[in-house]
Formats: C-alpha cells, sequence, structure tokens
C-alpha cells in the first residue's frame, strides 16, 4: 500500500487527492514535492495540491524513509533493484530512484546517496485494452505477435496488464506467460498477483527476460508471452527464439512514436525479419493510453483500425 | 532465639546480595555475547539470503536479556511508524543497564541496520563484530575480577553485620 512507505505527513497530504487519479509522486532533494494527478503535474502540499511557494520541501530524511520503508527496512535486500535504479514496493508500485552509481570494475555495485524518487502507482483499467484486443488475433484466433510503442508514462504497462485478460476473455485456452521483471504488471505479494492479469497467465517475477523467455517456454509451454520494456539484443535474441518456436510474444518498448522507433538499430532485425505482426503506437494525447495507430508488419496503419 | 535467627537472617540476605550483584555481571557478559551471535548470524544471512531484517530478528533466538531488546525493536518497526534513535536508547534504557558508550554503540547499531546497502551493510556489521567483541572481552574482565569480589563482600558484609549486632 502506498500509504505504507510514505512518511505520515506525506500521507496526510495525499489524503486530499483521490487515490485513482494520482499517477506518480516526484521527490527531488531539497526541491518542492510534485504530484502527477489527472494527467498534469502540481506542486503538494500540506494540505494537497498548491502553489510552488507553499509545496513541502523534499528532505534527506524524507527519501531515506520511503527507501527503507518500501524496502521492509532492508535496503540491502534490494540490492539488485537499486543497481538498475528502482524499486518495487508491492501493490504494483514502482520507485525509480537517482543517486550516485557506485561502480568497481565497469560493474555497478549499487546506488546511494539518493537525489531523486519517482513513485509511480499503477492503476488497473479493465477494458484498456479491449480495441487492441479486436485486432490482434488472426483469422485462426491466434494471436499476433504485437508490439505496443509509446514514452514513458502513457500507459503502456496497463495496456499489457489488461491485455493478459482481454485474450483470456477471447480465448480461454491460450496459455499466457507473464514475464513481470519489476513486478509492476501483476503487482505480486508474497508470489500472488494482486492485479488481475487473466486466468490462464502464469508469471515470472523478478530474474532477467531473455532468461525467462528461453526458460519460460521450456518449462510453461506458453502460446502467447507478454513483456514490458525489451531493448536489449539479449531481450531481442530472445524473443526470436521464441517467435521461431511458435510462441506469440506481446511486449512494449519506449519510442515516442512508430519513426522513432524504426530507427532504434537494435529492432532493425525483427523489423526486417517481420517478427512482428502488430505494432501499437500510444500517446497520452487523449487521455493515457490513447491509441495513435496501429500497424502491420509492413508497416502499414490497419485498416480494420482507422 | 529471635536474636539468632535475626543474625542468619541477615547473614543470608547479604550473601544473596552479593550473588544477585555478581549476577548482573553475568548478565551483561550474556548480553553482549548475544549480541556479537546475532550480529554474526545476521551478516552470513545478509551475505547469502538477503534475508529480511524483520524476518532475521524472528528467526534468532536468544537466552539473554538481548532477545528482550531485540524484540522490542522489532515491534518498533512492525508498528511501520518514524522513529529515531532516541527510541532506541530508551528502550535499551528499559531492557539493561549499560554504560553510556556502550547505549549509544547499541542503538546506533541497531538504527543503521537495513538503511543501508548491501555492501556497506555487510562492512558496518564486521565493523559492530569487532566492536562489540572488545566490549564483550572487556565485560569478561570485568565479570571475572568483580563476581568473586560481589559474592564475597556480600558474605563479609553479612559476618560484619553479625558481628556488629552481637
Amino acid at each position: 500500500m502506498l500509504r505504507d512507505i510514505l512518511p505520515d505527513f506525506l500521507n496526510k497530504a495525499i489524503s486530499f487527492l483521490k487515490y485513482d487519479d494520482l499517477c506518480e509522486i516526484r521527490l527531488r532533494l531539497k526541491k518542492p514535492i510534485s504530484v502527477n494527478y489527472k494527467n498534469s503535474y502540481y506542486f503538494l502540499g500540506y494540505g494537497g495540491l498548491c502553489n510552488e511557494t507553499d509545496a513541502i520541501i523534499c528532505s534527506k530524511e524524507m527519501i531515506q524513509t520511503i527507501i527503507s520503508k518500501a524496502s521492509n527496512f532492508s535496503v540491502y535486500a534490494v540490492n539488485d533493484e537499486l543497481k538498475e535504479g528502482y524499486l518495487s514496493a508491492g501493490d504494483g508500485i514502482r520507485i525509480g530512484l537517482t543517486g550516485t552509481v557506485v561502480m568497481q570494475d565497469d560493474k555497478v555495485l549499487t546506488t546511494k546517496d539518493f537525489n531523486s524518487l519517482n513513485i509511480r502507482i499503477p492503476h488497473q483499467i479493465f477494458g484498456s485494452a479491449y480495441k487492441i484486443s479486436k485486432i490482434i488475433f488472426d483469422e485462426n484466433q491466434n494471436v499476433y505477435s504485437t508490439m505496443i510503442i509509446g514514452a514513458p508514462g502513457v500507459g503502456k504497462t496497463t495496456i499489457l496488464r489488461d491485455l493478459a485478460v482481454q485474450i483470456n476473455k477471447i480465448r480461454k485456452d491460450i496459455n499466457i506467460l507473464l514475464l513481470d521483471e519489476r513486478m509492476e504488471i501483476s503487482s505480486p505479494y508474497e508470489g500472488v498477483a494482486t492485479l488481475n492479469v487473466g486466468t490462464s497467465t502464469d508469471i515470472i517475477c523478478g530474474g532477467k527476460k531473455d532468461f525467462n523467455i528461453i526458460n519460460g517456454i521450456r518449462s510453461m509451454a506458453p502460446n502467447v508471452i507478454i513483456v514490458d520494456e525489451i531493448g536489449s539484443k539479449r531481450d531481442i535474441s530472445a524473443i526470436e527464439y521464441a517467435t521461431n518456436s511458435g510462441v506469440s510474444i506481446v511486449a512494449s518498448v519506449h519510442s515516442k512514436d512508430i519513426f522513432e522507433f524504426q530507427k532504434k538499430v537494435e529492432f532493425e532485425n525483427i523489423v526486417k525479419s517481420r517478427v512482428f505482426k502488430r505494432y501499437v503506437v500510444l500517446s497520452a494525447n487523449e487521455g493515457k493510453g490513447t491509441i495513435e495507430n496501429i500497424y502491420d508488419e509492413y508497416m502499414k496503419p490497419v485498416l480494420r483500425f482507422i | 532465639m529471635i536474636k539468632i535467627a535475626i543474625l542468619i537472617s541477615l547473614f543470608l540476605a547479604s550473601t544473596y546480595l552479593g550473588f544477585q550483584t555478581a549476577t548482573v555481571y553475568d548478565e551483561k557478559l550474556k548480553f553482549y555475547q548475544d549480541c556479537t551471535k546475532f550480529l554474526k548470524n545476521i551478516k552470513s544471512e545478509i551475505s547469502f539470503f538477503k534475508t529480511d531484517l524483520i524476518s532475521m530478528f524472528d528467526k534468532f533466538k536468544f537466552q539473554s536479556k538481548f532477545e528482550t531488546l531485540k524484540n522490542s525493536i522489532k515491534d518498533l518497526y512492525i508498528q511501520n511508524k518514524e522513529f529515531n534513535i532516541q527510541d532506541i536508547k530508551n528502550i535499551i534504557d528499559k531492557t539493561i543497564i549499560i554504560d553510556d558508550d556502550e547505549k549509544n554503540k547499541l542503538a546506533q547499531m541497531f538504527f543503521e541496520i537495513g538503511k543501508i546497502g548491501y555492501y556497506e551493510q555487510l562492512e558496518k556489521i564486521s565493523y559492530y563484530i569487532q566492536a562489540f567483541d572488545e566490549i564483550e572481552s572487556r565485560v569478561e574482565q570485568k565479570k571475572n575480577k568483580m563476581m568473586p569480589f560481589c559474592k564475597k563482600m556480600g558474605a563479609i558484609i553479612g559476618v560484619l553485620l553479625c558481628i556488629i549486632l552481637i
């Protein structure tokens, strides 16, 4: 729960806001605290939203308290997450963090002296992927490999979560393997998903995506793998392995639009080899999860959508 | 007859007090032995399993007053309220009588635990193991010196009281 990780006064300040409209809390050391509320940024004061002068100024203690509480008072235990610059805080809440990166022999040991936190609060929006689900099935009712493209914060994770639900609604005999590396899609608590990700969905939490894709195929024999935020060459090799094994992939990637995505060198081969049959571009133009366009494997807009 | 009974009672009470005072040193030594044991245990737990703090508080049990202290501090964490180092010092005061220096170190140790990253945490624990090892040997020396002394003093005072009252 969000209130379990925040200092008391911050909980009080947040209590003036509607939880469902709260998307982010941003804390920057010695700067006013701001929130993303109803898709706009505001400053946060002791009595809720306010102007800059009345905003609560973030202190080092606040940051430390949040990290300490989010790690269940065991910061050492979340070192692998800290190295990657985030912290999973349960209930799907993910805390992005910046600080001093400690390196040794070109290897990141940890991050310390944290100076900024971005607390991202997930919201399950049932039906948010309904439109997408209509165009990702082929004539035999098999799922097309689909790439969800969007800039950070446009609702890619929410769409992926709902896609798992929608796919299960359309075909109950499809086994989905959800790779929840950062535990923000299913928001597991003691191994059990706290958010709805469909009835035929198996979840692998944590670990590395490439490893989980290959092992997940061997161990769980899924029809569809859903994976968030792919980007490394290893992820892409694993995706190629999966599609060559007859498994459909539904993945998301950070990119502003289809043109920016096409410029990414890592994805050059899979675009050429038409691994993905659908590319869905999201934006926040008309609220989070706005579908800007849907393209087929030849990068042509899908007529059914238009 | 009554006088003899009073004298014997006085002697026994004084000797008992001497023995009781002596056990304080024993208790203190056991407390620090358990403290070092706890630190060594959590160091290996953190190194190999990265076990979370609350689970470690539950996992290791002790016979000395350190168990009471550990449980009271665990309660502080479970309540999930913000607390400072003074709160820990207050708990120590309620649990055992120790020197201010030792109390500060102990409070600092409990306050810092779990608040820093993996490598820093292991280094800190190693530092505290060394620090409490030193305190432990100091307390042991004092115990070896003071325990027989307190016992003897109890008996001697008892005898002296009897002589005076006769």
